[in-house]
């Protein structure tokens, strides 16, 4: 027997937890907000002028070509700072001589707006790949190294000692014990790092760059025409709120279910 | 034949100030075979420094420290005065963690759960047990690894009355069915006397105070007449250490 659509709709939100209320929420409240700016002058485009400006953006193939190029500088970006910002962090974490040596720098790093680094990157490496790849991983890595060495410094260590004490292998401590400690807060600092890393791309690409979401903004702007700018800005900004709460934050309650329990 | 040999023992810690403080002094004892010896003594005696040294945990500052099974270095179990449990992972993946041996190692783990009462728990969560059935499965796991020797530090330290007499008599059940060589160290003499086969009273400075041998018949009971009359008199006697 089926379910009534009554009972049927919050299983479904009970299935997939507050994600899709999450998201469903932000993106009303964004449209809501942009129809009323539109409502009010003739500065801003409605919603469905932008919506077909980004349809013909897709016509034109330039949609999937420009999300295509950023998405692979962003993900060869992130996998970088993944690598570095965990190791950078499991040693600052691990040996007071490192933290010391480092931490000053990390937050001085997470204090510099991701323009600086897109700037930065455009003035070391002119137009091409390398400008946005290396923004992103300049503008994420702070955020993965602070939450690393907050997981590895949080790793309870009377487990490690009780490892010790069985005569458990090191890569099965790293296995078994480090790495389930440390998962919530790593899934946390990607979650941040992702969105400064994004942003930074979003600039590199503007300034440094003749591809991509950044530099298609950066068209429309510089042709004054407000609503495919705003469609690019729409792109950027669903794409963030989508990998957040659709990708990320399960991943983050998968990984930390065991506390809820 | 399994054996813990500690000769001239000495561990010393320093403070910020670089003061040094002798926590274990000479300890010399050894421990051999399917015997049950309890450490016990005041607070700060250096029993738990005693059992850390003893395990590998800790380093000592001189003499030596062997631990034997026949012509091999012996296999060690464990059990804390809390569980240590990985919270995130399941009762039998916990068992599964500190295994050397894999093979068997389910059916091994299923018998001394059985044998703490806890075979239907394995797929729970450490946070879905009572603080007595994690340390039961502490107590599982220690034995779940076959080891020669067997190191305990005030395992019932942290329950309650009832919880702990309970988890004393499948501890000697255990211990019964298995014959380890184990080291118990506690500050209950009442526990000392029920389960030991041998008391070592250790004095505060870290010495050896005595050596009490505790030659009962087994299965005990503390409600035991017997046990009642030995643990009365290891009490007066470690009340009178107490006061120095």
């Amino acid at each position: 027997m089926t379910a009534p659509a009554s009972t049927r709709v919050p299983a479904l939100l009970r299935r997939h937890g507050t994600g899709m209320l999450a998201v469903t929420a932000a993106v009303a409240s964004i449209f809501a907000a942009w129809q009323l700016l539109a409502l009010a002058g003739d500065r801003v485009p409605s919603l469905a002028d932008t919506v077909a400006r980004l349809a013909a953006e897709h016509a034109d193939g330039q949609l999937m070509a420009n999300f295509a190029v950023s998405m692979n500088r962003f993900l060869l970006g992130m996998a970088l700072t993944l690598v570095v910002g965990v190791v950078l962090g499991v040693v600052m974490g691990r040996s007071r001589w490192a933290e010391l040596a480092l931490t000053d720098l990390t937050m001085a790093a997470l204090a510099a707006p991701a323009v600086i680094w897109a700037l930065l990157t455009t003035m070391w490496f002119g137009f091409g790949w390398l400008t946005p790849v290396v923004t992103v991983f300049l503008a994420g890595l702070p955020f993965v190294i602070v939450n690393v060495v907050k997981a590895v410094q949080a790793v309870p260590g009377e487990l490690i000692l009780m490892s010790r004490a069985f005569g458990v292998s090191r890569a099965e401590v790293l296995r078994h014990v480090i790495a389930p400690a440390v998962a919530g807060s790593t899934v946390a600092a990607v979650r941040f790092s992702i969105m400064s890393a994004w942003n930074g791309l979003l600039l590199a690409e503007w300034f440094g760059s003749t591809s991509g979401v950044g530099w298609r903004s950066r068209y429309w702007y510089d042709a004054n025409q407000l609503d495919g700018f705003l469609a690019w800005v729409l792109v950027f900004v669903l794409f963030l709120i989508l990998v957040d709460q659709v990708i990320l934050g399960p991943v983050e309650r998968a990984a930390t279910r065991w506390r809820s329990l | 034949m399994a054996s813990i040999e500690i000769t001239d023992l000495v561990k010393t810690f320093h403070d910020r100030a670089g003061r040094p403080t002798r926590v274990l002094d000479g300890i010399d004892l050894t421990i051999s075979g399917e015997t049950f010896v309890s450490v016990v003594g005041p607070s700060g005696s250096g029993k738990t420094t005693l059992l850390n040294i003893v395990s590998g945990i800790e380093s000592l500052t001189s003499g030596s420290v062997r631990l034997r099974a026949g012509d091999r270095d012996a296999h060690v179990g464990y059990v804390f005065q809390d569980p240590r449990l990985l919270p995130w992972r399941t009762v039998m993946q916990n068992i599964g963690f500190v295994q050397r041996d894999r093979s068997g190692w389910e059916e091994r783990a299923h018998h001394y759960l059985d044998l703490v009462g806890l075979a239907e728990l394995g797929d729970r969560f450490p946070a879905q047990l009572s603080g007595g059935q994690q340390q039961r499965i502490g107590i599982a796991r220690a034995f779940s690894v076959e080891p020669d020797v067997l190191l305990m530090d005030e395992p019932f330290s942290h329950l309650d009355a009832m919880t702990s007499r309970s988890l004393r008599e499948h501890l000697e059940r255990i211990w019964l069915e298995s014959r380890r060589t184990v080291m118990f160290v506690t500050h209950d003499v009442t526990e000392a006397v029920q389960l030991s086969d041998r008391i070592v009273v250790l004095a505060p400075g870290g010495r050896i105070h005595e050596i009490i041998d505790v030659d009962l018949p087994r299965p005990r009971r503390a409600s035991d007449q017997a046990v009642a009359a030995l643990q009365a008199e290891v009490l007066a006697r470690f009340e009178v250490l107490e006061a120095v």
